[in-house]
């Protein structure tokens, strides 16, 4: 654990990343795991965007009329110099303000990226979970797990306010699984 | 933060029922909407206004002009945006009791929203960069009857619905979060 940011009643376990001191941990809850986004489910989907965009540009350069080619000089090093590495720099940037934490009583989705956004979604009110893997997230062992709530559905729930780009997602699915059971109503 | 002030007359509690705290909207939010009309405005208008300008105008002086007259176009829409938006923003109050929260909204037509602690699903919490530096945000209690959409980062995605659901730029948003949490967990023990 490298230290509770958040303004914390509840206790935490043997965590790796630290809660951002926005999410405050009520009294009597335990944090259970601290997850971020890993790097590589960014990179991955940024660097398809490069490719389509310098395919484009290949195929202007190649196409343009004679009297516009002075255009392409300034927008080829804008876009072969200067995107990668702005948008690699910004996509760290971007990965490490994501954090996941799950409590003994709720997920929270946290993403820190010029503006904040945050949702709290407790286990018993969780009806769905579904993960979802790319082929690179597959060889790299990444995914996406959503937590689809009555309030929260699909697509909604499934792609912006979900655990993105964390590493074995099925197991933390079935870590999210045992605590949404443990929160169920004992059966008569 | 917490404001205490008597019931506008379409909000009404039940017996018994305590408020717990009253918020407000901030007024410094309703500037973050004047400046992306605006700048959505200079966007779509301006390279048109200036080739204008540059078309019609003539004289060095009468460019001077009709820059003048444009800036001044922009202020006085600024100054109506703000005033208007002095009134939209005080029509805005979100009652949390000890049963349920009560999203009204009047500014022209009337929108009142119930929610029981009991039937939140999720809680969304939204700070654009200036609602970082000014400690405002908004806060989306989304229940099986008001879904995901309200709640989307987006403006332009929800621009379609119009109703009011969310307590939206309320101070400290993160803290109203969590005194929202602390309400749902204590009517779920209580319910179970």
């Amino acid at each position: 654990m490298t230290g509770l940011g958040g303004q914390s009643s509840g206790s935490v376990k043997d965590v790796a990343l630290s809660v951002p001191r926005e999410v405050s941990i009520a009294a009597g809850e335990q944090v259970l795991m601290v997850l971020g986004r890993s790097y590589i489910s960014f990179v991955s989907l940024a660097t398809i965007g490069l490719v389509v965009l310098w395919v484009v540009m290949a195929g202007l350069n190649f196409y343009l009329p004679s009297e516009a080619v002075w255009v392409m000089p300034p927008l080829n090093v804008f876009c072969f110099l200067v995107v990668p590495p702005l948008l690699y720099g910004l996509g760290y940037v971007y990965v490490k303000g994501h954090r996941y934490i799950i409590t003994n009583e709720r997920i929270v989705m946290f993403r820190k990226f010029v503006g904040i956004l945050l949702r709290t979604v407790t286990h018993d009110k969780i009806t769905d979970l579904i993960v979802n893997q790319g082929p690179i997230g597959r060889l790299c062992n990444y995914g996406r797990v959503s937590p689809i709530t009555a309030g929260m559905i699909m697509p909604m729930g499934a792609v912006i306010f979900s655990i993105s780009g964390v590493r074995s997602p099925y197991e933390v699915r079935d870590s999210i699984a045992k605590l949404v059971r443990a929160m169920e109503p004992k059966e008569k | 933060m917490v404001v205490s002030e008597p019931l506008p007359p379409h909000v009404s509690l039940l017996p018994n029922e305590k408020i717990i705290m009253t918020l407000r909207r901030r007024y410094p939010s309703i500037f973050s909407s004047i400046l992306s009309l605006v700048s959505a405005g200079l966007l779509l208008g301006g390279s048109s206004t200036i080739r204008y300008i540059g078309q019609y105008a003539g004289s060095f002086e009468n460019v001077v002009g009709l820059l003048y007259l444009v800036i001044i176009a922009v202020a006085v829409f600024f100054a109506i945006a703000a005033l208007i938006g002095y009134f939209y923003v005080h029509g805005h109050l979100y009652i949390l009791t000890d049963r349920r929260i009560i999203v009204s909204t009047k500014f022209i037509t009337i929108s009142v929203r119930d929610v029981a602690y009991s039937e939140i699903t999720d809680i969304i919490v939204n700070q654009g960069p200036l609602g970082r530096i000014l400690n405002y945000g908004s806060v989306v209690p989304l229940s099986p009857g008001v879904r995901g959409v309200y709640a989307l980062p987006y403006p332009s995605m929800r621009r379609f619905s119009y109703a009011k659901v969310g307590l939206k730029d309320v101070s400290q948003p993160t803290r109203i979060m969590d005194e929202l949490f602390g309400l749902t967990r204590l009517h779920r023990s209580v319910g179970t």
